[in-house]
């Protein structure tokens, strides 16, 4: 991905288009969006928008304990619909590969006795979390992490190997899962999406005792051959980001079998997708079949 | 009193280790002479006293969870728990620092968070609990804990332990003052003359402390509760009417511009301080890890704006969570070091001081237990104040004091303590209640009083029918049983039985009316709920006359109906009506209410006309009797009579018309006689007079239309003027209280889904 002839920096553009049809009109309701990229080390937010169809009179917008920025806004009037339009530009600067050869076992026991910004920035993530359930997954992540996590073996080698596991063993299906699939189904049936297997690598790295985030943003596609490449095809992704002694948080994407460079853009992180959800909130009405499509467009500049 | 603390240790001696009365207090206590009335009277007044009518109706626990086991009534046994004065100055000095300490260590975990940096409470221990509150990180309330309980236990050897703390929104207040309540009436001489210290002046200190959470100068402070279905219900509803503020649940907030506003039938008016009795992570269903659905949306932005303070802050119930507990007292020991600590309870200690339980009342075969002691605290801004006061829970044997299974309640007196110079009220904000009220609050007035009207209608008929009968059974047999015909389907059409078929001899109309005991059973249970939901709207005659039905619905139900029980009820309907009138200010709460009540009032009067003149059009079973049997004047008259008597109107109409009772003048006084207040017309202009007064939610025309209705022959009056009457009901809730406020879950789709 990261070959000599990427530019040192590549611009995005990314619509993520979010539109609810109501069975029926509500009178009010709320919402909170995680739609805004955050800025990083490697990440220039140039401009990040929001709007809202109704139009609020209000937007409200706070930082979460993750540091994400989070808008919370309501429709105050009868409405049928509801569309959030989240348009930004961002600043991606190509990363290179991490190094860190700290033994993971030995990274396991620095964490376990961290103190300070290390025991604050990574005692999150070292944990059960509403999805991510260490319990309920301990014996079958035996499997998948057995051969992985060899004493002694290097943390980012370690994460490769994990990523590679994941993805030479997991089949990419869209039709199987939706947001409440337990992680145990996904590891029984070794299907799923891209924030099954985020969550599965969170799982694995949390399981031995290391720190691990759900990252949520977006990953250019490139079209297939002879295709143009269709506007708003695109759709939200998912990865994970482990700590690491010498290289800090370190970013793999299970999915894709790769590291991140530069054609991930970020928006927010937390301990599991329920910290990051793009768009969440309730609505006061009759009760009615609500739809809802979602359209991501990522565009690079 | 420093000296009087170096003195005292955690260890009262052997002689002290008990919270049983002493010396002539106890004597008089366990009077076995009075000891059964007493516990009677306590049982009586649990039911009866402000809020308690619908205790035994609902799964309490007297600290308010959620039984375990089961859903048992509670009860107050009546020898309380008594702490001297040395002991309860003591007990409140580790309370106050403990309360103070628990503070520092809430403020800690969601500020500097050094506690966590240091590893003394593990951050991985709190990334996995959802009662550590991640929108609440960084927050910053005045103060996080303004109100404090905990339990505690004292063991056999005089040592008390620290059972453990709740800081979320603490239970149970509600109930001590209600179980004082309940104990001073039952041994009224014995609180005055033992110098048992009054709680009287702590809902002034809870409402201090409450105001001192907000900036406002005169802060407009609610009491917002989950609802009725929520187990200690009657805990909040009592707290509301001795604090005199509204008892709100979420659906009657409203969160706009970032501030908290109560939806009243004026609109919406602002709220500064919520006493919240719902807890942490019901709060807000838009926040991380929200659970349920009677949290208000965008509740907690409203707070980190600071447009609203919460009491307790959200998050404050971390300290609660089991995982968490264990690393309580090493984060107070590091963050604010106590000099008075009780030691923590584990569960190892298994010796309890024993008390002595009123014996061969409460409990008959346990002759002693212990008991688990639960303190009240609140801190106003300053300083704690503890309540000198709490309340006890009995331990049945081998009971873990952090879950005991008795469901019986102590009464905790402290002996001979001077408590602190009286404190000045808050200012509080000049509220009219009178025309403040909450749309859910006016939603529950009006069917409160249209339940009492149509209770008090099935009771009355089926006084009337059985009291006639009873005087003269030959009336049964009479003309192939026309009058029972007739008796009949004015009991069917008064219960609203939607098909009834028509009988015809004394044996059936028996059966008949032994249902509409339990019929009249069911709508006091409507009339209790509903009411119960408004408890600060109601005068306390009113809650008394309340709970005093809720004892008669339970002999109704037992089916030994007879002609005095029904007598009982009706004088409780009585009452109920004339404190509606005479104690309850006029305003738009009155008016809904009233409303209600004229409304209801109107379809009985249809209803018992119909049944009694045969007006209605669907009888096919007509034909069993014969037509003519009706009109012959020895069934007209007792029919008449029962009809005019059903509607409590017999005696304006032998004040008026000498004859034998006339069919034309029984209709008129019934329908367009304005001077009965039980008629149709004084009922329509008494509509007509809140039209006036600017509730127009009935619509324009109909009191017009209605007017026009009074002037027709019965048979087509009834069913126009039912239809007429049902409309407006249904319009006018429509209207005012039908607004869907239950918020729904908006779906959403995860990364990669196909949607």
């Amino acid at each position: 991905m990261s070959g000599g002839s990427t530019p040192a920096v590549t611009t995005y553009r990314v619509v993520h288009r979010t539109t609810y049809q109501y069975g029926s009109t509500m009178t009010d309701g709320y919402s909170v969006a995680c739609l805004a990229p955050r800025s990083t080390d490697w990440q220039t937010v140039r401009s990040s928008r929001l709007t809202v169809d109704p139009d609020v009179p209000e937007i409200d917008t706070f930082v979460d304990a993750f540091g994400n920025r989070q808008y919370q806004f309501g429709v105050h009037v009868p409405h049928e619909h509801l569309v959030i339009t989240a348009e930004s530009v961002v600043d991606v600067t190509a990363r290179e590969d991490p190094i860190d050869a700290t033994p993971w076992d030995e990274v396991v026991d620095r964490l376990a006795t961290a103190t300070g910004a290390t025991a604050l920035e990574t005692g999150w993530f070292r944990t059960t979390s509403l999805l991510v359930d260490l319990e309920s997954l301990a014996v079958p992540l035996g499997a998948l992490t057995r051969d992985v996590f060899v004493p002694g073996r290097g943390i980012v080698d370690a994460v490769r190997a994990l990523c590679h596991e994941i993805y030479t063993t997991f089949e990419f299906d869209a039709h199987f899962s939706n947001v409440s699939t337990p992680l145990v189904e996904v590891l029984a049936e070794r299907r799923g999406v891209c924030q099954d297997f985020a969550h599965l690598a969170i799982a694995g790295l949390r399981s031995v005792g290391l720190a691990a985030g759900y990252v949520s943003g977006y990953i250019e596609t490139v079209p297939p051959p002879g295709q143009e490449r269709l506007v708003g095809a695109d759709a939200s992704h998912a990865w994970c980001s482990v700590w690491t002694p010498e290289a800090g948080w370190v970013t793999f994407d299970p999915t894709n079998d790769h590291l991140p460079a530069n054609d991930h853009v970020t928006v927010a992180w937390g301990r599991d997708y329920a910290d990051v959800i793009p768009v969440r909130g309730v609505m006061i009405g009759p009760a009615a079949a609500q739809t809802l499509d979602v359209a991501v467009d990522v565009e690079r500049l | 009193m420093c000296d009087a603390v170096d003195t005292m240790s955690t260890t009262l001696g052997p002689g002290a280790a008990s919270l049983a009365p002493t010396g002539e207090l106890r004597r008089r206590l366990l009077d076995p002479d009075s000891l059964p009335a007493r516990q009677a009277r306590a049982d009586r007044l649990l039911a009866s006293e402000g809020a308690g009518h619908l205790v035994h109706d609902l799964p309490v626990r007297a600290d308010g969870r959620v039984a375990a086991i089961e859903s048992r009534p509670w009860r107050i046994d009546p020898i309380p728990l008594v702490l001297d004065a040395g002991t309860f100055q003591w007990l409140s000095l580790c309370v106050a620092e403990r309360m103070e300490a628990l503070e520092a260590v809430v403020a800690d975990l969601y500020g500097d968070r050094a506690l966590i940096a240091e590893r003394i409470v593990p951050a991985e221990v709190l990334a996995s609990t959802g009662r550590y509150r991640v929108d609440a990180v960084g927050s910053t309330p005045h103060r996080w804990l303004t109100t404090y309980a905990v339990d505690v236990v004292l063991d056999a050897s005089g040592m008390w332990w620290h059972v453990r703390d709740l800081v979320d929104a603490p239970p149970g207040l509600g109930y001590a003052l209600l179980d004082r309540s309940v104990m001073s009436r039952v041994l009224p001489d014995l609180t005055g003359r033992a110098d048992v210290v009054s709680l009287a002046r702590f809902p002034t200190r809870l409402l201090r402390a409450l105001s001192a959470t907000s900036d406002e100068d005169s802060p407009r402070t609610v009491v917002f509760s989950a609802g009725i279905d929520h187990p200690s219900y009657v805990d909040h509803s009592y707290l509301a009417v001795q604090l005199g503020v509204n008892l709100v649940e979420g659906a009657d907030l409203v969160v706009r511009q970032r501030k908290v506003w109560l939806r009243t039938l004026d609109g919406l008016e602002p709220v500064d301080v919520l006493y919240r009795r719902v807890e942490d992570q019901r709060l807000d269903p838009l926040a991380l890890a929200a659970e349920g659905s009677v949290g208000v949306p965008g509740l907690l932005l409203a707070q980190r704006a600071g447009g609203v303070a919460l009491a307790n802050a959200h998050g404050a119930g971390v300290l609660e969570d089991p995982t968490v507990r264990p690393f309580v007292r090493a984060a107070i020991d590091r963050l604010a070091p106590m000099t008075q600590t009780l030691p923590e309870f584990d569960g190892s200690a298994d010796s309890f001081s024993t008390v002595p339980l009123a014996p061969g009342t409460i409990a008959p075969d346990v002759e002693r237990a212990a008991s688990v002691v639960r303190l009240f605290a609140v801190h106003d801004g300053e300083r704690v104040h503890v309540l000198p006061g709490g309340t006890g829970r009995v331990l049945a044997p081998g009971d873990d004091p952090a879950e005991p299974t008795a469901c019986v309640a102590k009464d905790v007196w402290v002996l001979g303590w001077s408590p602190p110079p009286v404190v000045a009220p808050p200012r509080l904000p000049q509220v009219d209640f009178g025309r403040s009220v909450p749309t859910r609050a006016a939603d529950a007035l009006y069917w409160t009083n249209r339940a009492a009207e149509r209770a008090e209608a099935m009771a009355r008929t089926m006084r009337v029918v059985s009291a006639r009968i009873e005087q003269d059974p030959g009336l049964a047999s009479m003309s192939g049983g026309a009058w029972c015909e007739r008796m009949g389907a004015m009991i069917d059409r008064v219960m609203r039985h939607p098909a009834p078929d028509s009988i015809s001899d004394a044996s059936a109309l028996a059966d008949r009316l032994s249902d509409v005991g339990d019929g009249v059973a069911a709508e006091i249970g409507v009339l209790l709920t509903e009411a119960t939901t408004v408890r600060e709207f109601l005068s306390v005659t009113t809650g008394r006359v309340l709970s005093h039905l809720a004892e008669l619905r339970s002999s109704l139900q037992r089916r030994v109906t007879v002609v005095d029980d029904l007598d009982a009820v009706l004088a409780d309907f009585a009452a109920l009506a004339g404190l509606w009138q005479e104690s309850t200010v006029r305003g738009p709460a009155w008016r809904i209410g009233d409303t209600g009540r004229r409304l209801e009032r109107c379809l009985v009067v249809l209803d018992l006309l119909d049944g009694a003149l045969g007006t209605g059009a669907d009888r096919p079973d007509r034909a069993d009797v014969d037509r003519a049997d009706f009109d012959r004047p020895e069934v007209v008259a007792p029919v008449l009579e029962a009809l005019l008597a059903a509607n409590d109107s017999l005696v304006a109409y032998r004040r008026r018309h000498r004859s034998e009772v006339d069919p034309e003048l029984a209709v008129r006084l019934l329908v367009g006689d304005a001077s009965n207040p039980r008629s149709l017309a004084a009922s329509i202009e008494r509509l007509a007079a809140h039209v006036d007064d600017g509730e127009g939610a009935l619509g324009d025309d109909f009191l017009e239309r209605a007017r026009a209705c009074l002037t027709w022959p019965v048979d087509r009056l009834v069913p126009e003027l039912r239809a007429l009457v049902d409309e407006a009901g249904t319009g006018m809730v429509g209207r005012w209280f039908s607004t869907p406020v239950d918020p729904i879950p908006m779906t959403f789709v995860g990364p990669g889904s196909m949607a």
